[in-house]
């Protein structure tokens, strides 16, 4: 069964094909991101109308791609929500339409459901890499979220916590910015940080957010205002080696913050699996502080290539496969949804107490 | 909650106050200000959160959602990326963040317009660069860093009723704050 998968929940529209077992057949991304935007984190061209002039393309390339084009296509899945209304309404709409006139079934699809599932995608014959079983603890860390969830399977996901605030991703594009590194933020501080060293910041490192904490909510708010009040009372560093120390310290409390959250999650819920997901899965310093350290607790740590943890429709596509797979079909007149839909669980509530 | 707030009386001659200065010693000042300017507001009401990076701008709305009942439960994040977050209320409270916006043209896709004035209390970060575009607003609320959790807060208005607002809240919510 080959599924057409359809986002365009944020800034990116994107069509992918992918088969029932998540082999990857065609998978298209049209990014509105301009990497010089002249003001630090727009996006110039934004949401809705971007995406229709994007949606067309994009789904026809992915389809002619595929062997035997949209005759090939058995299903459609697209993304329903959390993301903003009307962009989502673009890729909807288009699917909506595709569905209606091959008369094919349609499956709506939660984002973060695609970006927990993404570690399930092959892409190529060459990809040979091991795939977690059941349950495992997913974190997606994006500019847009930052969650812990549990997945015990595709349909039972449990939301084990969140950030407060701002988003991880969100906090090294505005500790970016701060530091007149530009849009997005993540991979340069990621790769000047890996030229600094934290502990010779004068001032000395950050405090790692939320570990005196007992849940596994996040904060990253205080931490960027923390790197704001240093570089506005210290200025920003004059030379490189000065803000690649920077840049070294505040992404260790990012990742240390993430790594630590996720093995406490690992270690309420028995679970000694663990992925990542979402942009900031890419970080390089994220990476190899969560290979270290779920070595040494005895977890084992999926990471997708970076294809599959920024926004992309293969995801999609797949996670509407296990929806498919399940007998599930939607009618026509579904709608979409900003939100995440309320599916809070595990032994912490909101305010970090035992349940 | 608009009981407390005096009708602007047509033969007080004395100048309304234009603007109001704070001195916050940390974020529970920050939220006892919140607190008070929540009692304050209206449905309809506007206010342009400005302050640079970290200034404190989303706390301050996260401390007027709490003021006027939202559970500690439900996270109040930052509306960068979602450009508009809307909590169901009393009045409903929208939470736009126009930081990633690129043109005017643009605020029309987020549906704010339909939202300003109306029904709900509509706090808008990053917005003095739409100010012609978003139209009347209410209050500019303008949050400085002077310390690690020190702030200042320049309450400005920007209209009649901000007037109003500032001087009913001013004189005693707002003072009893400090």
């Amino acid at each position: 069964m080959n599924v057409l998968g359809i986002e365009s929940s944020c800034d990116e529209t994107a069509a992918a094909v992918v088969t029932e077992g998540g082999e990857v057949l065609a998978d298209v991304v049209a990014s509105q991101i301009k990497v010089h935007a002249p003001y630090g984190g727009v996006v110039p061209e934004l949401a809705s109308r971007a995406h229709v002039r994007a949606i067309v393309p994009v789904v026809r390339e992915a389809v002619g791609r595929l062997e035997g084009g949209l005759a090939a296509v058995d299903a459609i899945a697209v993304t329903q929500r959390p993301g903003l209304v009307g962009a989502l309404l673009v890729g909807v709409q288009v699917a909506k339409a595709l569905a209606f006139a091959l008369d094919k079934p349609i499956v709506g699809v939660n984002h973060l459901d695609g970006h927990l599932l993404a570690v399930f995608l092959r892409r190529g014959p060459d990809d040979l890499a091991p795939r977690p079983a059941y349950p495992f603890i997913g974190l997606i860390a994006s500019g847009g979220h930052t969650a812990l969830y549990r997945v015990d399977t595709p349909a039972d996901i449990a939301l084990l916590g969140q950030t407060r605030d701002d988003a991880a991703g969100e906090a090294f594009d505005k500790v970016a910015k701060v530091l007149g590194l530009g849009y997005p933020g993540g991979p340069v501080i990621d790769r000047l940080a890996a030229k600094g060293d934290a502990d010779a910041v004068p001032g000395g490192r950050f405090a790692v957010p939320m570990t005196g904490h007992a849940g596994v909510d996040f904060s990253f708010s205080g931490l960027k205002t923390a790197v704001a009040r240093r570089v506005a009372t210290d200025g920003v560093p004059s030379d490189e080696a000065g803000i690649a120390d920077l840049c070294a310290a505040f992404q260790a409390a990012v990742v240390e913050s993430l790594v630590d959250k996720c093995l406490r999650a690992c270690a309420q819920e028995g679970v000694p699996r663990l992925v990542l997901g979402g942009g900031v899965a890419a970080n390089r310093g994220l990476r190899a502080r969560a290979a270290e350290r779920c070595a040494g607790e005895g977890v084992d740590l999926f990471v997708p290539p970076l294809a599959s943890c920024t926004d992309n429709a293969a995801m999609i596509a797949y996670a509407g496969a296990t929806r498919l797979a399940r007998g599930e079909r939607d009618a026509l007149d579904f709608g979409v949804s900003s939100r995440d839909p309320e599916r809070r669980r595990g032994r912490f509530d909101e305010s970090g107490a035992l349940r | 909650m608009t009981a407390d707030l005096p009708p602007p009386d047509p033969a007080d001659r004395s100048p309304a106050p234009a603007s109001l200065s704070l001195a916050l010693a940390d974020e529970a000042a920050t939220g006892r200000v919140a607190a008070a300017l929540a009692r304050a507001l209206r449905p309809g009401d506007a206010v342009l959160l400005e302050g640079e990076l970290g200034a404190g701008k989303t706390t301050f709305v996260r401390a007027v959602a709490r003021a006027l009942g939202l559970p500690e439960a439900t996270p109040v994040t930052s509306p960068t990326f979602t450009l508009v977050q809307e909590y169901a209320l009393d009045p409903p409270l929208v939470h736009a963040d126009l930081y990633r916006l690129g043109d005017p043209g643009e605020l029309a896709e987020l549906g704010l317009e339909e939202r300003l004035g109306a029904d709900a209390v509509c706090f808008v970060e990053w917005g003095a660069r739409f100010a012609d575009a978003l139209g009347p607003t209410t209050l500019t609320a303008r949050f400085t860093m002077t310390g690690d959790t020190s702030r200042e807060l320049t309450l400005t208005a920007t209209s009649d009723r901000g007037r109003a607002l500032l001087s009913a809240a001013g004189s005693d919510a707002f003072a009893a704050s400090e």
